[in-house]
C-alpha cells in the first residue's frame, strides 16, 4: 500500500528526472575532463605497456644475451630469436624480431627477462605504412631503446 | 629379496643397491655423480634417503638393500636431506642459467626445482674457477662444476683414456687436464653428456640454439660399421648436435666423436646444390627432366654404340641400404654386370671364397666372452673408436687381446700382444709361424679395414682363413664404411647377384673398370679424389672416358673438371634409409632434415631411372618390405658350403720397399671429412708420414724423401723415423696426403 502510495508520488513530481538532470546540471557548470588529442594526452602510468625496445648497458653494450626465455614465455609466440657466439665468446643475438600484430602486449617478456633488455616503452601510437613493417628487427628496436632509455630510467624510478 | 620403498614391497635381487631398485620400479630419486655405466662414490650425497632404523639418511647409491628393508624417498627427513645438499651444492654455482647452453636440460636446475629452496642463506662471495681450453669439442665453464666426477670416472673406467682429474681439495678442488694439452680422447664428448650442470659443453653447437627449440630425430650413425643409435637435435631445419640414443646391444649410451660432431660436413660449402648437365665443354645448370633424359640417354647410347661391358658403375658402401639396392637393380637389370662398391682396394682374388656379407662373426655383446681376440689390420682406437669401450669391458673380463699390424699403434684398452709386420711376413705370420693358441680356447680373429688396402690382401686373407679354421677359431670382419654388409648382400658387386646369387658372366672389378678405360662411368656418392685406391689412375681414366656421370653430395674439383651429369643426392641426413651394421643388425631411420629444393633423394632419383626404363616403381616402404622379405630366405652359411678356390696372389718377396696406408680417424669418409670442427683436433694435425729406421738409416739425415712409384717420382719433406715400424715400410694417413696419391699399398723404390 505505502509502496503504491511512493510511485504515485514520484511519477506525479517527476522526481527521478530531476535527479538525473541535477547530474547533468552539476557537471554543466564543473572544468570538462575530455582531452584535446593528439594536442593533449592523458597521463600514463609507469607500468604502461606500449611499443617494444631493447636496452643498452651505460657502456654502450647490447644488454640482451639471447637466452630465449622471452621468446619461450611469449603467449602470442610473437618473438623470434637466433643466437650464435660473438668473436669474443659472448652469447649474442643475430635476430631479433617481434611481430607487433601477434603481440598482445602482456609484458610476459618484459618479466622474464633476466638482463632487463627488452622492455615495453610507453610508446603507443605507431603505425605503419606497409604489411611487412608490422616486424620490428633487432636494429630498430636498440634504436628506439636508445630514444627512450632515459624516460624508461625515469619510469624505473618511479616504481621504486 | 623383499624390500619396501615407501611402504610398498618390491622384489630385490643380490647385492643392489637402493638407486638399482629405485631405478627399476620407475621412483625417482635425485643424483648427479651415480651413473649406471660408472663406479659408485656417493660423492654427491643427492642421493640421501631414510632408512628405518638407521639415525642418518644414507646415500642410495652406494648402499646395497638388505631383507625387509624399509626406504622412504619422501618422507620429511628424506626431503630435508634433500635441501640441504642441495643448498650446499648451489653456494658456488653461478646464476648464470640464461647463458648456459645446459640451460633446460639441466639435471642442477631439475633437481633444484623439485627439492631445492627458494632461497640461499649463503651471502659471501661466490668462488670462481678459471675456465681451460680443452679442445676444439668441448668447451668449458668450471665455475659451474659441481665435482661430480663423472667426467673422471668416464675417462678412467670407460674410454681408458685418463686426461681429466679432480686436483686440490676442499675449496681449492677443480677438475682439470693434468697437462695443458686439452682432451685428445676419441670418446671425449660422452662427458659432454655425463656432466650434469653446463661444465662441459658441445663446443661447435655452443650458443647457437636452446634446448627447448629443438627437434629430436633418432637415426644411425653412417660414419662406422658399427651403426651406433644416434639422436640428431635439429633447429630449424638444421641439424645442430647430435646425442647418443641408449642402444644396449650396439653403442650402450655412448657415442664416439667422429658420430657427434661429423654431420658437419652435411653443411659443408662444396655441397652440390644443383643438377648440371655439360653443354660445349662447360657445364650449365638443368631442370630434372632434363638431367634425367640426358643420364638415360648416355646410359642408352653407351650400351648400343660400345656394348655392355662398357659401362663401369661404382657406388660408396656408404649409400643407405635402398640406394645400393635400386643401383644394382636398375644396372644389373640391363645386364650390365660391372658393378663394384670396394673402392678402396687392388686385390680381388680373394672375392670368390669370401662369405656372403663381412660379419663381426659374433655380437658386440658377446665380444667379452672370448678367451683370445686377434685384431689383424685394425687399429680400434682410431678406427672404431666406440669399440674401445667394449674391448675394454672384454679385457678387464680376462680376455687376451692381440694386435697384428703394418704398423705399430696405440690401442686405448690393455692389450696382451703386439706384433708389427710387413706385408710380406704379414701373410706368412699365419702360414709358418702360427700363433700358438689352444683349440680349446674362444678365439675370434677380427680382419680390419687396413687389410684391404693392401697389395697381398688375398693372400693374407687366405692365410688366415685357412688359420682360423685349424685353430677351430671364429673369423670376422669389420669394413671401412657404414654399409660393406649392405653392399656385398644387394649385389653390388661383379660376381654375385642379389642375396650372393652366383652370375653367368662375372663382371669388371674396380681396379679393372679404371685401368681398363671404359667409355661411361656411374659414381654414386663417391669422391676420385680420395674414394679410390689409386687416385690418380682415376683422374687418367676419367679423362679418357666419353662419359661420366656423378651422383654426388659434393662437388671436388675433379668431378667439375671431368663430369657429364652431375645429380646433387642427399646425404643420409637427407633421406630416408637404413643400414645393416656389422653384426648383421638392420637398422631403418627416417629424413632427419629436408633437402635444398634441388637435391633429390638417391633412392628417388634411382627410382626416377628406373620406371624411365619400365624396371618397377618402389617406393621406401616398398623396398624395405622387399628388403627384409629376401633377408629371410637367404642362406647365411653361404661360405661353408663353397668350395675353396686356391689363391693366386701377386708374388711379394722380401726385397721391396713398402708403402701402406691407414684410414685417418676423421678422414674416412666424405661427411666426416668435411666436418669443420674435428679438422681442429689434435688428431688431425698429424700429417707426416712414418718411414722405418732401416730407411733412415738409408736416407742419413738427409731432410728429402725422393720416392720412385710406378715410374712416377715424388719428393716428399715431412716424414718421421719410427723405430716400431717393420723393416723396409713407409706409413702414412690417406686422404690426408695427397702428395703419394698414387696408390694406398704398394711398392716403391727409394733414392739413397
Amino acid at each position: 500500500m505505502i509502496n503504491k502510495i511512493s510511485t504515485i508520488f514520484k511519477s506525479l513530481f517527476l522526481l527521478e528526472i530531476l535527479k538525473g538532470l541535477s547530474v547533468t546540471g552539476k557537471k554543466l557548470f564543473k572544468k570538462p575532463i575530455t582531452v584535446q588529442y593528439p594536442d593533449e594526452k592523458t597521463p600514463q602510468s609507469a607500468r604502461f605497456r606500449g611499443l617494444h625496445a631493447l636496452r643498452r648497458y651505460p657502456n654502450g653494450e647490447e644488454r640482451c644475451i639471447g637466452c630465449k626465455l622471452c621468446e619461450a614465455v611469449c603467449p602470442a609466440l610473437a618473438i623470434s630469436i637466433d643466437t650464435e657466439m660473438r668473436t669474443d665468446g659472448t652469447r649474442r643475438t643475430t635476430k631479433y624480431d617481434i611481430d607487433l600484430f601477434k603481440c598482445v602486449y602482456c609484458g610476459f617478456c618484459e618479466e622474464a627477462c633476466p638482463v632487463d633488455a627488452i622492455v615495453e616503452t610507453k610508446i603507443f601510437e605507431f603505425h605503419f605504412e606497409n604489411r611487412n613493417e608490422k616486424i620490428v628487427n633487432k636494429f630498430d628496436l636498440l634504436k628506439i631503446g636508445d630514444i627512450y632509455e632515459q624516460e624508461e630510467l625515469k619510469d624505473r624510478k618511479n616504481l621504486g | 629379496m623383499k624390500v619396501f620403498i615407501n611402504n610398498k614391497e618390491y622384489k630385490a635381487r643380490e647385492n643392489e643397491t637402493i638407486i638399482e631398485l629405485a631405478d627399476r620400479n620407475g621412483i625417482k630419486i635425485p643424483r648427479f655423480c651415480y651413473h649406471k655405466h660408472l663406479s659408485v662414490v656417493a660423492s654427491c650425497r643427492m642421493c640421501l634417503v631414510e632408512i628405518e632404523n638407521i639415525e642418518h639418511a644414507q646415500p642410495a647409491c652406494s648402499t646395497p638393500v638388505q631383507e625387509n628393508m624399509k626406504i622412504f624417498t619422501h618422507s620429511n627427513k628424506t626431503k630435508n636431506a634433500q635441501k640441504n645438499t642441495m643448498e650446499f651444492l648451489l653456494i658456488n654455482h653461478p646464476l648464470d642459467c640464461p647463458i648456459c647452453d645446459q640451460g633446460g636440460e639441466c639435471e642442477l636446475q631439475d633437481v633444484s626445482i623439485q627439492h631445492g629452496e627458494s632461497h640461499s642463506n649463503y651471502l659471501e662471495f661466490k668462488r670462481v674457477v678459471i675456465d681451460k681450453d680443452v679442445g676444439p669439442l668441448i668447451s668449458t665453464e668450471m665455475t659451474r662444476c659441481i665435482h661430480c666426477s663423472r667426467c673422471v670416472r668416464f675417462g678412467e673406467e670407460v674410454s681408458n683414456n685418463k686426461e681429466l682429474g679432480l686436483v686440490n681439495r676442499g675449496e681449492h678442488m677443480e677438475i682439470r687436464t693434468f697437462i695443458e694439452e686439452g682432451i685428445s680422447s676419441e670418446l671425449s664428448g660422452n662427458m659432454i653428456d655425463l656432466c650434469p650442470v653446463g661444465a662441459l659443453n658441445n663446443k661447435p653447437y655452443r650458443y647457437r640454439a636452446r634446448t627447448w627449440d629443438l627437434q629430436q630425430h633418432g637415426a644411425i650413425s653412417p660414419h662406422d660399421c658399427i651403426g651406433s643409435n644416434i639422436y640428431y637435435h635439429t633447429y630449424n631445419n638444421e641439424i645442430v648436435r647430435a646425442v647418443p640414443k641408449e642402444n644396449h646391444d650396439i653403442n650402450q649410451t655412448w657415442l664416439s666423436d667422429r658420430d657427434r660432431f661429423g654431420y658437419e660436413g652435411i653443411y659443408s660449402e662444396d655441397r652440390a646444390t644443383k643438377p648440371m648437365i655439360r653443354n660445349n665443354k662447360k657445364l650449365v645448370e638443368c631442370e630434372k627432366e632434363i638431367l634425367l633424359n640426358k643420364t638415360n640417354e648416355i646410359i642408352k647410347s653407351t650400351i648400343n654404340d660400345f656394348g655392355l661391358d662398357q659401362i663401369g658403375c661404382l657406388i660408396s658402401a656408404q649409400s643407405t641400404s635402398e640406394e645400393l639396392f635400386l643401383f644394382q637393380h636398375l644396372f644389373k637389370s640391363m645386364n650390365i654386370q660391372n658393378i663394384d662398391h670396394r673402392t678402396n682396394e687392388c686385390d680381388f682374388n680373394y672375392q670368390e671364397n669370401y662369405p656372403l656379407m663381412p660379419s663381426l662373426g659374433c655380437n658386440i655383446n658377446d665380444l667379452d666372452k672370448f678367451d683370445n681376440i686377434l685384431l689383424v689390420g685394425v687399429n680400434i682406437k682410431t678406427e672404431f673408436p666406440i669399440l674401445t669401450i667394449r674391448f675394454n669391458e672384454a679385457s678387464k673380463n680376462n680376455t687376451k687381446i692381440f694386435s697384428i699390424h703394418f704398423d705399430s699403434l696405440d690401442e686405448d684398452f690393455e692389450l696382451a700382444g703386439k706384433i708389427a709386420l710387413n706385408n710380406s711376413d704379414l701373410s706368412k705370420f699365419f702360414d709358418k709361424k702360427k700363433p700358438a693358441i689352444n683349440t680349446n680356447n674362444k678365439t675370434l680373429i677380427i680382419i680390419g679395414p687396413n687389410i684391404n688396402y693392401l697389395v697381398n690382401q688375398s693372400q693374407i686373407l687366405d692365410s688366415i682363413t685357412k688359420y682360423s679354421k685349424s685353430i677351430n677359431a671364429q673369423q670376422g670382419y669389420l669394413t671401412d664404411f657404414c654399409n660393406s654388409t649392405s653392399a656385398w648382400l644387394f649385389g653390388n658387386i661383379p660376381h654375385r647377384n642379389f642375396g650372393g646369387q652366383p652370375t653367368n658372366k662375372p663382371g669388371l672389378n674396380v681396379s679393372d673398370m679404371i685401368k681398363s678405360g671404359l667409355s661411361t662411368y656411374v659414381f654414386f656418392n663417391l669422391e676420385p679424389e680420395h674414394d679410390f685406391w689409386n687416385a690418380s689412375a682415376v683422374t687418367e681414366a676419367l679423362n679418357k672416358s666419353k662419359y661420366n656421370i656423378f651422383f654426388t653430395s659434393y662437388v671436388t674439383p675433379l668431378i667439375e673438371r671431368y663430369a657429364d651429369v652431375i645429380i646433387p643426392i642427399s646425404t643420409f641426413a637427407e633421406t630416408d634409409g637404413s643400414f645393416i651394421n656389422i653384426e648383421g643388425t638392420y637398422q631403418a631411420y627416417n629424413k632427419i632434415v629436408n633437402p635444398n629444393k634441388n637435391i633429390f633423394e638417391g633412392w628417388s632419383i634411382l627410382n626416377n631411372l628406373i620406371k624411365m626404363n619400365n624396371l618397377g616403381d618402389y617406393n621406401i616402404s616398398s623396398i624395405r618390405s622387399f628388403l627384409l622379405k629376401s633377408l629371410q630366405n637367404i642362406d647365411f652359411n653361404y661360405s661353408k658350403n663353397k668350395k675353396f678356390k686356391n689363391i693366386n696372389s701377386k708374388s711379394i718377396t722380401n726385397n721391396y720397399i713398402y708403402k701402406n696406408t691407414l684410414r685417418h680417424i676423421y678422414a674416412s669418409d666424405q661427411i666426416v671429412r668435411r666436418s669443420k670442427s674435428l679438422n681442429l683436433t689434435e688428431q688431425s694435425h698429424n700429417k707426416f708420414i712414418y718411414i722405418s729406421s732401416d730407411l733412415g738409416q738409408i736416407l742419413n739425415n738427409k731432410d728429402t724423401l725422393e720416392i720412385r712409384e710406378n715410374n712416377k717420382n715424388y719428393k716428399v719433406k715431412n716424414f718421421l723415423i719410427k723405430k716400431e715400424l717393420p723393416i723396409n715400410t713407409i706409413v702414412y694417413t690417406s686422404s690426408f696426403n695427397n702428395t703419394l696419391n698414387e696408390s694406398k699399398s704398394g711398392h716403391i723404390t727409394i733414392k739413397s
